[in-house]
């Protein structure tokens, strides 16, 4: 954010120096004019130093911004998942959801000798995320820590964001929601209580993460597959507890990003197996 | 029925016909219809319309492009024949503006039903996000309506005044008061347009 905003009492000030060299008495049109463009463009330059502000605070040049003290990410080792598709399963039971509500959702993806595989797929929680910039009342937003989520208070629900996100992770809630039985709490961004009319979708279990617990996810995976890990302290960890040095790990594998000519920066890596490929230029 | 086109054209104005009234009233059952069915939805969530993650958006959002697209319609048939120097182009004029804005208040309208929390629609202009395609959409169909009022409106001022002038008795207090209003400081001849045959319904566009 540069030092340009302008002060609250710029807009609807007088005519500006110069506008009006025949003043007569009461309002020229010109002046009128001169006045009503001046008012305008204070608006709107108040306006749109406002979104800066609001975003400057979310998007940062670097993938991870110097304030922030974590890094939430996840690292998804393909060679290890038979598709046993408990990580959904934990997901829905922790969020109340329905069955089709898949936020995190295994597919069946093919491989080069023509095999399938499978893929769990969360939200990648993208670095440049294309469902916060299309929605038409700001309700998603990102956090320092890198986490996207929904403020289903403010959702109106136009959809737009299932239109933008390029890896179908947002789901809607068509009709009443299942009731939160296991979560009597107040909803928030980080543990949303479902809404009808509202989109949601995978938020990492961001009310865990500060308590240094697993996601839902992670903790219910029994092939060890998922790893919650941090790029600012370069840990991730799975189910069994192995802990490891994220950026070697990451290095060391040759761990690739799904839909990455998408330009989206995804916060989610993927080992690959023998013969597998997640498609696109990645 | 008479030949006289003065007459032919005040005829909307007088006693509506049986037939009218049945029209009124099939096409007035189409909207208890469809308002039953959006209550009906607001209760149960979109589901009830069919809608499921990967049909996120459909019929309402083709009904608001499809009667938007109409109402853009409009307005090229009269700047066509405007362009063209059309000179019979006064009723198809105010055929095609009437349509513009009929259609895009039914389009935008449309909107309602197809976001699943209207209930906080005033968001859209109270925190709207700049970067968002939706609200410049938002923008320019507000803008395309406003236009379309004003060039519908400003064609009807002679008309009015026309009718106010010559047939305050025939129209009615309600009308009368309504067309009084609308032409209001018409300082023109609307004698010469009456009484020239065949342009009881001018357009000055």
């Amino acid at each position: 954010m540069q030092s340009h905003t302008p002060s609250p009492d710029e807009g609807p000030a007088g005519p500006p120096p110069g506008a009006a060299p025949t003043e007569g008495p009461g309002l020229s049109r010109r002046n009128l004019l001169a006045t009503l463009g001046v008012a305008a463009t204070g608006g709107a330059l108040a306006l749109v130093s406002y979104r800066d502000e609001a975003q400057a605070s979310t998007k940062q040049a670097g993938p991870v911004p110097k304030k922030a003290q974590h890094a939430w990410c996840m690292v998804i080792d393909l060679r290890m998942c038979d598709g046993c598709k408990v990580c959904t399963t934990s997901c829905q039971t922790r969020h109340s959801l329905r069955e089709e509500q898949t936020w995190i959702k295994v597919y069946d993806m093919e491989d080069s000798t023509g095999g399938t595989f499978p893929m769990p797929r969360p939200c990648m929680m993208c670095e440049n995320p294309p469902c916060m910039y299309v929605c038409p009342v700001g309700a998603t937003l990102r956090t320092d820590e890198g986490l996207v989520l929904v403020d289903t208070d403010s959702c109106v629900g136009s959809r737009a964001c299932m239109a933008a996100c390029p890896y179908e992770a947002r789901y809607f809630n068509w009709t009443e929601p299942l009731p939160a039985k296991k979560m009597p709490m107040p909803n928030t961004p980080q543990m949303p209580v479902a809404k009808k009319g509202t989109v949601g979708k995978c938020v990492l279990c961001a009310d865990r993460l500060p308590q240094g617990e697993l996601p839902a996810c992670v903790q219910g995976c029994p092939m060890g597959v998922l790893y919650i890990g941090d790029l600012v302290t370069d840990v991730a960890v799975n189910s069994f507890g192995k802990t490891v040095l994220l950026s070697e790990f990451l290095k060391a594998n040759d761990a690739v990003r799904f839909k990455e000519e998408q330009g989206t920066n995804p916060r989610v890596y993927y080992i690959l197996g023998h013969g597998q490929d997640l498609g696109g230029e990645a | 029925m008479t030949t006289n086109p003065r007459e032919a054209s005040l005829r909307p104005f007088g006693k509506p016909s049986v037939r009218w009234r049945l029209a009124v009233l099939a096409l007035g059952a189409v909207v208890a219809a469809g308002i039953v069915a959006w209550v009906v939805q607001l209760r149960g969530g979109m589901g009830v319309a069919g809608y499921n993650d990967h049909a996120f958006w459909a019929i309402y959002i083709a009904d608001v492009i499809t009667f938007i697209g109409v109402s853009y319609g409009g307005a090229v048939v009269s700047a066509i024949l405007r362009l063209t120097g059309a000179t019979w182009r006064a009723p198809l004029t105010r055929l095609a503006e009437g349509t513009a804005v009929v259609t895009v208040l039914i389009g935008s309208a449309l909107i309602i039903p197809h976001i699943g929390n209207p209930i906080l629609l005033w968001e859209l202009l109270a925190r709207p996000n700049l970067s968002a395609p939706v609200f410049w959409d938002f923008v320019a169909v507000m803008t395309y309506t406003f236009a379309s009022i004003v060039f519908f409106a400003l064609p009807l001022v002679p008309d009015m005044a026309a009718l106010h002038g010559g047939h305050a008795k025939q129209l009615g207090r309600g009308r009368s008061t309504l067309y009084k209003f609308i032409s209001k400081g018409w300082v023109g001849a609307p004698k010469v347009r009456v009484d020239e045959p065949g342009t009881v319904v001018p357009s000055s566009t």
